[in-house]
């Protein structure tokens, strides 16, 4: 099930890009979670029929691609997941929304055509801007975990209040995924190597299989605890940290300047139709 | 007579009421012991090292450490003096970096911070891997873990150290590396393992349990050359004395 | 079942982060009611194991195809509705970020979807009636797959609401719920079988680890209000569900239930819940669109939009590669 062993390695991958030195990376991840949030919310909030407004947001993505060093190929790997699903739900807008919201001159005459106007439906139109969009969320929220450790991520929850338990959890799950994982790949291995010519596991072996995974994971949690209980575990971790110091050279003040002016310019391309603007500058 | 010292009298303990674990457990451990605990497979090892530092509770008979008796309100004193090394190091590890790991005891224990910096460091040092300080736990190989696992416990300066088969999946480099600290540390420990070979480089006195008993309690020189006794009770006399005879 | 970012607006993202937050305050509340710490390291490897199993492929009978391991349910069969629900808003938020599974905005619609219904709705209504008078394997298996056939109805349902409300689409709602909620009843089936054949081995292996079972129904009183609540809401959403179900064999659908319901075509202003949706909406980020150039200035507006926007990419471009060069020149010098 090399399913599994790719869902590794890709963590694996993540974990060692999100952990490089670089001034990306080193900036304060609240910074960086607010800006991604505000980011995708102003993406998915352009109007449908503004496919070009919606494109020229891509330059926040593009910014932190290029000076992070983010490697834009796993990047788009992540698009196979998102894309089809939005596709889907968005495939069938050219066919239920015929309004004409504009032409596209095409430079010559066909009978169908006379005078050489294309017209461009609105369910079209809305249909690649959604697309767009999916791409655009999909590359906010990669580049953000490609330059922020979940570590990093989870200690700007906790500096947003989020309780305890939930970021104790995320901590948790992200330690004990990978070993996890790799159980289940053993098991399945296992079970594969027995079956052979199975896709995947059958009916009878459902509830053992997976249930003794499971009993072994319990013990592994009963043990977990006894070992936080010999250290004085008194149910919370404690993950809050100097952010800015000598292992960090980026400052408050850059990091706070790096928001205001991403929020600015994501605000003025969402408010004034900067492509239109410049575009007629030039014709 | 030290003050570091393990009394364990008539102890006895089961999971279920009719399936005794534990039979009539008693002997003392004193400061500077080594003591290797043997037998085979399910004898009630690692139940016996849980029972010292109360993960096991309801047990008869009586168990104290430093005169201190193990009693549910005493649990956090006497757990301050026991360190207690798990057999599989993931489940020691839980935290995301070998420094929070390590620093996770002395915070919970409300050492100041700039105290806690140190005993991290030292514990690092005494283990010999300073230079993993920031690394991320899933990144270490087996052998690391294992180490990060001791360091773990050797911040909180405790007077004894149980280890539950430590020398399981390591490496014969690594597994030297572990020897060599362990013998560095001159506290009570007990270590439990069917590793033989383990026990023979590591401690001084041996401990023989079979079916919940104690069988033999003596040197280790002693023990772990008598072929008779050993092989009564399902183990094998330690390969490199084996190949000695040869 | 994990809706994406682009599937949702911010309005609609923003209630259903409150919704879900509201319940994740309550539960963490709950939960430290309990004051058990050993339930912290048991949520957190519990939810590494559903995030793990989630990858197994079980093989359906007779088919050619394969389901998956349903985590609410599972969940909070064994840790409790409470418990259950905040372990099953880490899976989420893990499985948000490291495989882009479902995304950040839509967290708080897909915790709704498929956490709060499988862990409060699944566990609360079936799981703890069934298991009432003492487990057996049959009420295991029937209870599995009552709440995950439950749980996806309603997750499938709540998710052409809030892609509907957000407006992403043009399917009129009738033909969006039947493209849904029948594909949803077989996954629900899988999925129950499969919780269930798992739980049943639970049970015979380790029976007490089975939340509510065996515990002698001590805390009746204490739930009894959360249950008439629990009853009331999903009563509510059902005539909801039928309301529209019956409206939506009327020409317009979700609009023509709207009418029927505020006296108002628009969905805007259908009542109370749109209202706060909009407040929330001239309150927070969401500033009004500058209008789209339409129909009569189709020509020029559109190419010089189109030059522009290429334009701004391409300057963009260069100067994040010149500002790249700059960083590395200082990180050299320093």
């Amino acid at each position: 099930m090399s399913k599994i062993n790719k869902a590794i390695l890709n963590i694996e991958n993540l974990r060692q890009t999100a952990q490089k030195d670089q001034w990306v990376n080193r900036i304060h991840p609240l910074v960086k979670l607010f800006l991604t949030i505000f980011y995708i919310a102003i993406v998915v909030s352009m109007n449908k029929y503004h496919l070009l407004g919606t494109l020229v947001l891509a330059i926040y993505p593009v910014f932190i691609f290029i000076v992070g060093e983010v490697s834009f190929k796993d990047a788009l790997r992540r698009l196979r997941i998102v894309l089809p699903l939005v596709c889907i739900v968005g495939i069938l807008n050219p066919f239920f929304d015929r309004t004409i919201v504009t032409y596209v001159n095409l430079g010559f005459a066909t009978s169908k055509y006379p005078d050489g106007m294309l017209a461009v439906s609105g369910g079209f139109v809305s249909f690649f801007s959604l697309m767009i969009k999916g791409v655009l969320t999909v590359f906010a929220s990669y580049l953000l975990i490609a330059t922020t450790t979940i570590e990093d991520i989870c200690y700007s929850l906790r500096k947003i209040h989020v309780p305890k338990v939930i970021v104790t959890q995320v901590l948790l799950i992200y330690r004990y995924i990978t070993l996890l994982l790799s159980e289940v790949n053993k098991i399945t291995q296992a079970y594969e190597l027995r079956a052979p010519g199975q896709k995947g596991v059958a009916f009878k072996a459902w509830g053992s299989l997976v249930g003794r995974l499971l009993l072994r994971s319990m013990d592994r949690a009963d043990e977990v605890y006894e070992s936080m209980c010999l250290r004085g575990f008194k149910g919370d971790f404690d993950i809050t940290r100097q952010w800015y110091g000598e292992s960090n050279k980026n400052t408050f003040i850059g990091d706070l300047s790096f928001a205001i002016i991403w929020t600015g310019l994501i605000l003025v391309l969402k408010l004034v139709p900067v492509s239109y603007i410049i575009g007629s500058l030039f014709i | 007579m030290s003050h570091i010292h393990i009394d364990v009298e008539n102890v006895n303990f089961s999971y279920l009421k009719d399936k005794p674990i534990l039979k009539d457990i008693t002997f003392q451990a004193k400061e500077n012991d080594s003591i290797g605990i043997i037998g085979a497979n399910g004898v009630g090892k690692s139940t016996l090292l849980k029972l010292l530092v109360g993960l096991n509770a309801d047990f008869s008979g009586s168990i104290r450490v430093e005169e201190i008796p193990l009693e549910r309100k005493t649990l956090s004193k006497i757990r301050e003096k026991i360190g207690y090394v798990f057999q599989d190091s993931d489940n020691q590890l839980f935290m995301t970096t070998v420094y929070q790991d390590v620093a996770f005891g002395p915070e919970n224990y409300g050492l100041p911070k700039d105290e806690v910096e140190k005993r991290v460091e030292d514990a690092l040092n005494k283990v010999k891997i300073p230079y993993l300080i920031d690394k991320p736990v899933y990144q270490l190989s087996g052998g690391e873990k294992k180490l990060v696992a001791i360091a773990t416990i050797l911040s909180m300066n405790p007077d004894i150290i149980l280890m539950d088969e430590p020398s399981v999946s390591l490496d014969p480099k690594n597994r030297r590396n572990l020897i060599n600290i362990l013998n560095e540390f001159d506290h009570l420990k007990i270590i439990s393992s069917h590793d033989l070979d383990f026990i023979w480089d590591t401690t001084s006195r041996v401990i023989l349990m079979s079916e919940g008993r104690i069988v033999a309690d003596g040197p280790t020189e002693e023990i772990l050359r008598d072929e008779a006794l050993l092989d009564r009770y399902g183990l094998e006399k330690p390969l490199s004395l084996t190949e000695r005879n040869n | 079942m994990h809706m994406a970012d682009a599937l949702v607006t911010a309005p609609v993202a923003a209630t259903m982060y409150g919704m879900s937050g509201i319940t994740a305050g309550y539960s963490v509340h709950k939960v430290r009611l309990e004051n058990n710490a050993k339930k912290i390291p048991v949520m957190g490897i519990m939810g590494a194991f559903v995030f793990a199993t989630q990858m197994i492929n079980f093989t359906i009978p007779g088919t050619g195809s394969s389901g998956h391991l349903c985590g609410g349910m599972l969940l909070s069969a064994l840790l409790g509705p409470f418990a259950g629900f905040l372990t099953m808003i880490g899976v989420l938020l893990v499985q948000c970020l490291l495989f882009a599974d479902g995304g950040i905005l839509a967290l708080g619609c897909n915790v709704w979807n498929m956490a709060f219904y499988g862990c409060f709705l699944g566990a609360l209504l079936i799981w703890r009636p069934a298991m009432k008078r003492g487990a057996t394997k049959a009420k295991i298996l029937f209870a599995s797959i009552a709440g995950c056939v439950l749980t996806l109805q309603l997750g499938a349902f709540s998710v052409t609401i809030e892609t509907l409300l957000s407006g992403i689409t043009e399917l009129p709602f009738k033909t969006f719920l039947l493209a849904m909620q029948p594909i949803h009843l077989a996954i629900g089936l899988v999925e129950g079988l499969i919780t269930g054949a798992v739980l049943c081995f639970v049970h015979e292996a380790r029976p007490e680890l089975l939340w509510e079972v065996n515990e002698e129904n001590k805390k009746e009183g204490r739930f009894s209000f959360e249950t008439t609540m629990i009853i009331l809401l999903v009563a509510s959403l059902v005539i909801g569900g039928i309301v529209s179900l019956f409206a939506s064999s009327y020409p317009d659908g979700l609009e023509w239930s709207m009418e029927r319901i505020t006296g108002s075509t628009e969905l805007e202003a259908a009542g109370a819940v749109y209202e706060t949706a909009d407040s929330i909406v001239s309150a927070t980020a969401l500033l009004p669109d500058y209008a789209f150039k339409g129909t009569e200035s189709a020509l020029g507006t559109t190419f010089s939009g189109i030059v522009g926007a290429l334009i701004v990419l391409g300057v963009s471009v260069g100067v994040c590669y010149l500002f790249r060069f700059f960083k590395k020149k200082e990180k050299a010098s320093n």
